[in-house]
């Protein structure tokens, strides 16, 4: 009997770990929004403020611009950079 | 991650070379975009495939949106917005340099970027701009 309870604790643990570690894995795939004071203090906007799908969704356009993720990430390069070397205004660093 | 740059008064960054320079220096930066006081883009950069200029167009946008939902929650006078997917994040900073010119600054970053070490670069590449002038 007290070998029976100890197993169903054991997996009553076991099932407590596996629900943690979804819901710390569907945590960490929410995307989160933090807007802050020139001061520096953060404010996290919730999911159902004002703004908080306007402000994703602007991210998500930009993010689809920035190319796909797992892409090389070199060369880095400006607009100008591309179109030739004719601007001779910037000094060499 | 982001590299410390170290900017001595007498760097003397134009906003391009700048802004490219954060893309170099920060691995996780995939592009990034500066504005001027006006909204106006002034310099862009990009890592290869990724469209700086359509970047540059939402980057007032988001400050806008920013300014609304800020100032909703008391929050006046956003200067500096995080966004964070798993896939990737977008910065922003709004902030004056040495000169006292104020900027806007986006950039997108590859997912799990640190945003400390972001918004330090950041930082730092509006700084450089007060530079050079």
């Amino acid at each position: 009997m007290t070998e029976r309870r100890a197993r169903s604790g054991k997996v009553a643990g076991i099932a407590e770990g596996v629900a943690a570690a979804v819901r710390r894995r569907q945590r960490d795939r929410e995307p989160r929004v933090f807007l802050f004071r020139r001061a520096g203090a953060a404010h996290l906007v919730a999911p159902s403020a004002a703004g908080y799908d306007e402000l994703l969704e602007i991210a998500d356009r930009m993010l689809e611009l920035a190319g796909e993720p797992g892409r090389e990430a070199r060369p880095w390069s400006s607009p100008e950079t591309r179109l030739g070397p004719e601007r001779s205004d910037e000094p060499a660093t | 991650m982001g590299i410390v740059t170290r900017v001595s008064a007498a760097s003397a960054l134009t906003p391009q070379v700048a802004v490219e320079r954060l893309g170099e220096q920060s691995a996780d930066v995939r592009a990034a975009a500066l504005l001027d006081e006006g909204g106006n883009r002034v310099a862009s950069a990009n890592a290869d495939g990724a469209d700086a200029d359509g970047i540059a167009e939402l980057a007032a946008e988001l400050f806008t949106v920013a300014d609304a939902a800020g100032s909703r929650v008391g929050l006046d006078g956003v200067g500096r917005v995080e966004v964070a997917r798993p896939e990737g994040g977008v910065f922003g900073v709004r902030a004056r340099d040495p000169a006292g010119r104020s900027w806007t600054l986006v950039a997108v970053t590859a997912g799990g970027a640190l945003s400390s070490l972001v918004f330090y670069d950041m930082g730092m590449t509006i700084r450089a701009l007060g530079a050079s002038a």
